[in-house]
């Protein structure tokens, strides 16, 4: 076959050639290269019909056909500089890029479709291989085929094993092609000399209908057919033969072949119809690794990350996130870190200061007991010392009037009323002492020592209490600062104390004047007070749990009642305790 | 020193060696004196009526001593209060004394300022309640005039004449006359003048 096809190009070149130097000096040559990649009846099918109609059609031009040497492609184009191309669609988008080829009309045969959709290869088995069910059982086996460059008669047929993840070219354990001569691949099928043949899309049919094979002998795998389709076929469906010009054409030569082709008559078997997709075609040559893609056949890093572009810019993509996720985690760990470690240090820094002022507690606590010792042994000791000058000044009237006093007697009850007042002076001079030390008065803002207090309770608990002043109001009182600090402090400990566990827990100080006295006020929504409780409180012995009244209550009132005059505590209406201490205001 | 009434001077305090010490000591003095070991003994026990003073501790068990100065007060007692104590601050005694307390003294107090303190109170006492029984002999003298009587006696001691009197009482002359000359005998006065130092001595040093 292939013999008759060359014996067929060769008359037409002869024949075509002849007329060509008969009248080439008087019209413009137009050349049009074939790349010789079809079977025999393309030529008499197609190929010389169309020419001739060319001819016809543009008697003006003269008509060069020349055939091109696939294995020397660029350098034959090269030099023979063709305006036209007439290749499969593999061979067309492989020039696209490095040639410049511009698709005029694609062939449609009269059975497809769609223009992109004519031409497909079919996978032939013998009907009683049951071996072979599907392309995966192709592994192994001896495979027979037309022709390596053969665009449907191999190319979309290796395709379809590439889609099948498997690889045409170690899949086989034998390959035979016969170059269109005879036997055909199904004839090698038949005979036993290959497993599987692949023939372009309509050539079984074609050879069952000549009469050479029977078709019941044989069966089609992976079939892909539709219905009303005739002809059986293992892949999906290209474009056919493409009539593409060259970047040398003239613009008015390839707009007069255009018209011309497109004006061509519908024949027997086929049109020229333009078509408008050729992708299926690229992913072809991709899956292939030809044409465009030959570089991907190379085991380069390049040709790696060309073939792999995609799936590299995903990884670098989830690499990157992947980095950013590890930069943003430890960003955030370090910084609920630092917030943590500010907020250790916080907490250190308020244990820290109450400690300081447990211990300033502490010693005022000690300060307190000495001048209440002191008070208590100055009342003690000057009882006696009162009555020893009572005694002694008596003493001295009863001896004046009973007429027995004496210089001696007088002196002696003198010096006894000495020592008693010195004995007395240096009672009043200790306690002096301790009273001194006790207190530091001055005067001071005492919404300056409420937010002080407050900054040592913890954030949490401070949250619970809201603090009411009229703005822009001043609160000077005349007190030992430290002193009402503390007082402020324990009160408010108090009142979070009393309203742990309840709900909605509220807690309210409020500074206000009244008739020249400033008055600080605290309350809770805490569980209510008992009468006899809120009596007990500030008594010594009497000290009480109960709604976190501790010790330090007992001299927050001791200090209220005699230092600040303040007005013992009393529950307000409803459930709320109120507690108010009232200062001398010192404006 | 009035020897028909003899004044007391009571002592109140909680410490028994205390108002045996005092006691004694005044009673040396010369002064009558009752002691209390508390306050609510003195204001059930004491006779008030009786002149003299009280001596008074601060801090007692019970009423303390400036509760029953407010108590006192409270009574209209007129007995002049020195008080003692032993913890006495000069707010203390400023408060004691605004509220009429005769003398602060903190002890131990000496004994002849104690005594001096008590004569000086109980001199008070008796000259308080001359000038006030001489007040009630006027009010009781001035309350036995007529309605008219009265209201002439006032006029008159604004130095009003009897026909001034006359017109604006709308009464006549002669009525004036006689209601004068019933005044002056009632009162024990003799003229215009001491009938208005009558009635000034009568509402304690106000004229009118």
């Amino acid at each position: 076959m292939r013999y008759v096809q060359c014996v067929l190009i060769a008359f037409f070149l002869l024949v075509n050639g002849f007329l060509t130097s008969a009248s080439s000096s008087e019209r413009d040559t137009v050349t049009v290269a074939l790349i010789d990649t079809f079977g025999p009846d393309f030529y008499v099918d197609t190929f010389v019909p169309t020419i001739e109609y060319l001819k016809k059609k543009l008697p003006r031009f003269n008509f060069k056909i020349v055939e091109l040497d696939r294995s020397r492609l660029q350098s034959e184009i090269d030099r023979t500089k063709p305006d036209f191309l007439v290749s499969s669609a593999g061979d067309y988008v492989s020039l696209i890029d490095s040639k410049g080829t511009q698709q005029i009309v694609t062939k449609m045969r009269k059975d497809a479709k769609e223009v992109f959709a004519s031409v497909g290869s079919a996978f032939f088995v013998k009907s009683e291989r049951k071996d072979i069910q599907s392309l995966e059982d192709l592994k192994g086996k001896r495979i027979a085929g037309t022709s390596p460059i053969d665009f449907d008669g191999w190319l979309i047929g290796m395709d379809e094993l590439t889609k099948h993840d498997l690889e045409p070219e170690k899949i086989f354990n034998k390959t035979i092609f016969t170059e269109y001569n005879y036997p055909d691949p199904v004839t090698y099928v038949k005979v036993g000399h290959a497993d599987v043949a692949v023939l372009p899309v309509c050539e079984f049919e074609k050879l069952v209908n000549e009469g050479q094979i029977n078709a019941k002998d044989f069966r089609v795998l992976n079939p892909k057919n539709q219905e009303g389709e005739a002809c059986r076929r293992s892949t999906e469906l290209f474009p056919d033969v493409v009539f593409s010009s060259m970047p040398s054409a003239p613009p008015l030569v390839v707009k007069s072949v255009t018209l011309a082709l497109l004006s061509m008559p519908a024949g027997e078997n086929f049109e020229w119809i333009p078509s408008n997709s050729f992708l299926d075609v690229y992913e072809l040559l991709k899956d292939l690794k030809i044409g465009p893609y030959e570089h991907l056949r190379e085991k380069t890093l390049k040709s790696f990350i060309l073939e792999h572009e995609k799936d590299i810019y995903l990884a670098v993509l989830f690499i990157f996130a992947v980095l950013i996720h590890i930069v943003r985690v430890n960003w955030m760990v370090k910084k609920r870190t630092d917030e943590l470690h500010a907020a250790v240090a916080e907490q250190r820094k308020i244990e820290r200061e109450e400690e300081e002022n447990r211990r300033k507690l502490d010693l005022m606590e000690k300060n307190l007991a000495l001048v209440q010792m002191c008070s208590l042994f100055a009342h003690e000791v000057k009882q006696p010392i009162t009555n020893i000058l009572y005694y002694a000044s008596g003493l001295k009237l009863l001896l004046a009037q009973l007429q027995k006093t004496s210089p001696e007697v007088g002196e002696v009850i003198g010096k006894i009323q000495d020592q008693a007042k010195r004995t007395a002076e240096i009672v009043d001079h200790v306690r002096s002492y301790a009273k001194q030390d006790a207190r530091k008065i001055q005067k001071v803002d005492l919404q300056e020592i409420v937010t002080q207090a407050l900054k040592n309770i913890v954030p949490a608990n401070r949250n619970l209490v809201k603090v009411r002043v009229l703005p822009g109001e001043t609160f000077c009182i005349e007190a030992d600062p430290f002193e009402i600090e503390l007082v402020v402090l324990n009160l408010t400990k108090n009142a979070i104390s009393a309203v742990k566990g309840e709900q909605d827990a509220q807690i309210e100080i409020s500074l206000s004047k009244d008739q020249g006295k400033v008055i600080f006020s605290i309350s809770d929504n805490g569980p209510p007070i008992d009468t006899q409780l809120l009596n007990s409180l500030g008594k010594p012995g009497k000290e009480s749990e109960e709604r976190g009244v501790r010790s330090r209550t007992f001299h927050c009132n001791q200090y209220c009642r005699k230092a600040w005059r303040a007005h013992d505590l009393y529950p307000a209406s409803g459930r709320r305790f109120n507690r108010s201490i009232y200062f001398e205001g010192n404006s | 020193m009035n020897k028909k009434i003899q004044p007391i001077v009571r002592l109140i305090d909680d410490d028994p060696t205390v108002l045996d010490s005092q006691s004694f000591f005044l009673r040396l003095c010369g002064w009558q004196t009752v002691t209390y070991s508390n306050a609510k003994d003195f204001l059930e026990l004491d006779d008030l009526l009786h002149p003299g003073c009280v001596v008074l501790d601060v801090r007692m068990p019970g009423m303390t001593g400036l509760e029953l100065q407010d108590e006192i007060i409270h009574r209209k007692i007129d007995l002049p209060i020195i008080f003692l104590s032993a913890h006495g601050d000069i707010e203390m005694a400023i408060a004691c004394l605004q509220k009429g307390a005769f003398n602060f003294l903190e002890k131990p107090a000496e004994p002849e300022k104690l005594q001096k303190l008590v004569e000086e109170a109980i001199k008070k006492n008796q000259i308080d309640r001359r000038e006030a029984d001489y007040k009630n002999g006027l009010k009781k003298a001035f309350g036995g005039l007529t309605k008219s009587e009265k209201q002439i006696a006032y006029l008159v001691a604004k130095g009003l004449s009897n026909p001034e009197i006359s017109q604006l009482l709308s009464i006549s002359e002669r009525t004036v006359q006689a209601h004068r000359s019933s005044v002056y005998k009632k009162l024990n006065v003799v003229n215009a003048v001491e009938v208005s130092e009558f009635i000034r001595d009568m509402n304690g040093g106000s004229p009118l």
